[in-house]
């Protein structure tokens, strides 16, 4: 079983935890930009937090064979603050254009405030603009208006459904969104959000189709295994190996495939790790790493 | 006169790239050659239109505009296109090219970091600028073996303009990460007494962990050899390993004319060598 973790905080997980995913299975991860659980006040801690995901980050997964990708974005929390969602979002075309940036996120709303919304359009666009797909973030409370807020604010602008990852969904969302095309993310926590359990009931309600698993595992209670496990708990409930793969590996990659920067082909071979490759006397190898 | 070092770039990319990546690069070699191309725009997408694989040249050279031989065995297709493109964009501003690597640098995720670290030694004014050597210090402070790899090895740019402190310290980090310091240019050149000794404090610090000593240390601890050396080579000289035999026989000839009491031991190993290249490597110590 191969797997696509599709939304993991790994800038907050030490390097152990990379070396467990790949044990499970994970060979490819996808990390959205995020708060760090305190605010920020300067734009420039952003910039440097957005070159880790791109530097430090892969280089911390490909150490144990995983590919990292990342997703840019002003979060939706940070948009409420006036000393840094401008200068963000000015920076941010420089980092779309990089290399392994396969979508826009996380955006969307969270308190659902007028500057939250003013600046999730203005990122929907950037997203058109590169063509990227995005990656939404939504509510923890009030989570179903907020569901209904982003699918409006999406219809509003134009937006592709097909290019929209609506995430965070639950029992009361995944109804609003199932017939609109856009891709359904389920975070599987420990004890919030959504578990193993319901998410395979949901699965055997709902169907396959644009189902997308992760962990979003953070610096809060939640873990980085969760996809595994749910992997597991549905082949118990009666899931056939092709559709655990579907849920697991293809939904996501054809997700993030849209950015045209994502081939499934390039998963087999090994990750960059460091150029002493073509040297042909590498110590490294020599390691086995 | 060896060949232009864009001309030998340019044939090893065509080998490997595709054709619409290759149309797409001369597209953008062409606006930068003119002064039109915003490199910090272009960089991103070098990878994604020309491959991210190796060269596979492990025999290449180019040669830089002082003369010195630098190797691209461990450069990658975007390395080479990304140093093509710094290198048109110097043809028109040939006073700014290695300010450009550097703010190219300080933008770049690490592939566009790595490229443009390997195109200092090539630009023009790498013999006296040190306008880049900013990225090269930021480089040998980042735990990427990728980019230190690039910032350091095989790179006379590094080993011109980094101050001696920082030289030492990156000789050492090389080893300390496993890479081959026979890949830093000037190696022996810059060697002080200090860097003698904590090559010799390194392979102690190895030997008593148990865990492998780079044999290409020896010679560099026998440039200023301080004291305990000899025996330990003499040690090494019957090591199981080709590679340490060689290694100290060249280091101890490096020490002879300080130590000639070594010479006898050095007769009585090359009576009882196995190895060709060890034999060599004694006859020519001794000749020294």
């Amino acid at each position: 079983m191969r797997i696509f973790e599709p939304h993991a905080h790994m800038y907050s997980r030490i390097t152990d935890d990379y070396e467990q995913m790949a044990l499970a299975g994970v060979e490819a991860i996808l990390e959205p930009a995020f708060w760090l659980g305190q605010p920020r006040t300067h734009v420039g801690t952003f910039l440097d937090y957005f070159d880790a995901l791109l530097g430090w980050e892969r280089y911390r997964a490909a150490q144990y064979g995983v590919h990292h990708f990342c997703a840019i974005a002003l979060n939706p929390k940070e948009a409420n603050d006036d000393r840094v969602n401008a200068g963000v979002v000015e920076a941010m075309p420089r980092y779309l254009a990089k290399d392994g940036v396969l979508a826009v996120g996380e955006i969307g709303f969270d308190d659902m405030t007028p500057r939250e919304e003013t600046w999730f359009g203005r990122q929907l666009e950037l997203a058109r603009a590169h063509g990227l797909p995005a990656l939404i973030h939504t509510p923890h409370r009030d989570k179903k208006r907020g569901v209904e807020r982003t699918l409006d604010l999406l219809r509003d602008v134009g937006f592709p459904m097909e290019r929209a990852l609506v995430d965070h969904n639950n029992e009361e969302t995944v109804g609003l969104c199932a017939d609109t095309g856009c891709y359904m993310g389920f975070s599987i926590y420990p004890e919030t959000k959504m578990d193993e359990g319901r998410m395979v009931a949901l699965l055997q309600k709902w169907g396959t189709d644009r189902m997308i698993l992760n962990s979003a595992c953070d610096w809060g209670r939640s873990d980085p295994l969760k996809v595994a496990k749910t992997a597991l708990r549905m082949k118990r409930g009666g899931f056939s190996a092709a559709e655990v793969d579907k849920v697991v590996w293809h939904n996501p990659i054809a997700f993030f495939a849209q950015s045209g920067r994502l081939v499934e082909a390039d998963l087999d071979a090994r990750p960059v790790l460091d150029g002493e490759l073509f040297s042909g006397n590498s110590i490294l190898r020599g390691q086995g790493q | 006169m060896p060949p232009d070092p864009d001309r030998v770039l340019a044939d090893l990319v065509a080998a490997r790239a595709r054709p619409e990546g290759l149309t797409w690069l001369d597209g953008a070699l062409a606006d930068a050659a003119a002064g039109r191309a915003d490199l910090a725009a272009v960089f991103p997408a070098v990878s994604r239109q020309l491959g991210r694989g190796g060269l596979d040249a492990p025999g290449a050279t180019v040669t830089t505009a002082a003369g010195e031989e630098l190797s691209l065995a461990a450069w990658r297709v975007d390395d080479a296109a990304r140093v093509r493109l710094l290198l048109a964009a110097a043809r028109h501003a040939p006073d700014r090219a290695l300010a450009l690597a550097r703010e190219l640098y300080d933008k770049g995720d690490a592939r566009e970091r790595a490229g443009a670290l390997r195109a200092l030694s090539l630009l023009p004014g790498a013999a006296r600028d040190d306008a880049a050597l900013p990225a090269v210090l930021d480089a040998l402070r980042v735990t990427q073996g990728e980019l230190f790899e690039a910032a350091v090895c095989d790179s006379p740019y590094a080993s011109r303009h980094l101050p001696q402190l920082e030289w030492r310290k990156a000789v050492l980090k090389a080893a300390f990460i496993g890479l081959s310091i026979t890949r830093i240019a000037r190696l022996h050149d810059r060697c002080d007494a200090e860097l003698s000794s904590s090559v010799l404090d390194f392979a102690r610090e190895r030997e008593a962990a148990g865990r492998p000593v780079p044999p290409a240390l020896w010679p560099l601890a026998a440039r200023y050899a301080p004291p305990g050396l000899g025996a330990k080579l003499l040690g090494y000289l019957e090591h199981p390993a080709v590679e340490h035999r060689r290694a100290a026989a060249e280091a101890l000839g490096m020490m002879l004319p300080g130590e000639p009491r070594l010479r006898p031991f050095l007769v009585d190993h090359g009576a009882r060598e196995p190895d060709e290249h060890v034999v060599r490597a004694l006859r020519e110590a001794l000749a020294s």
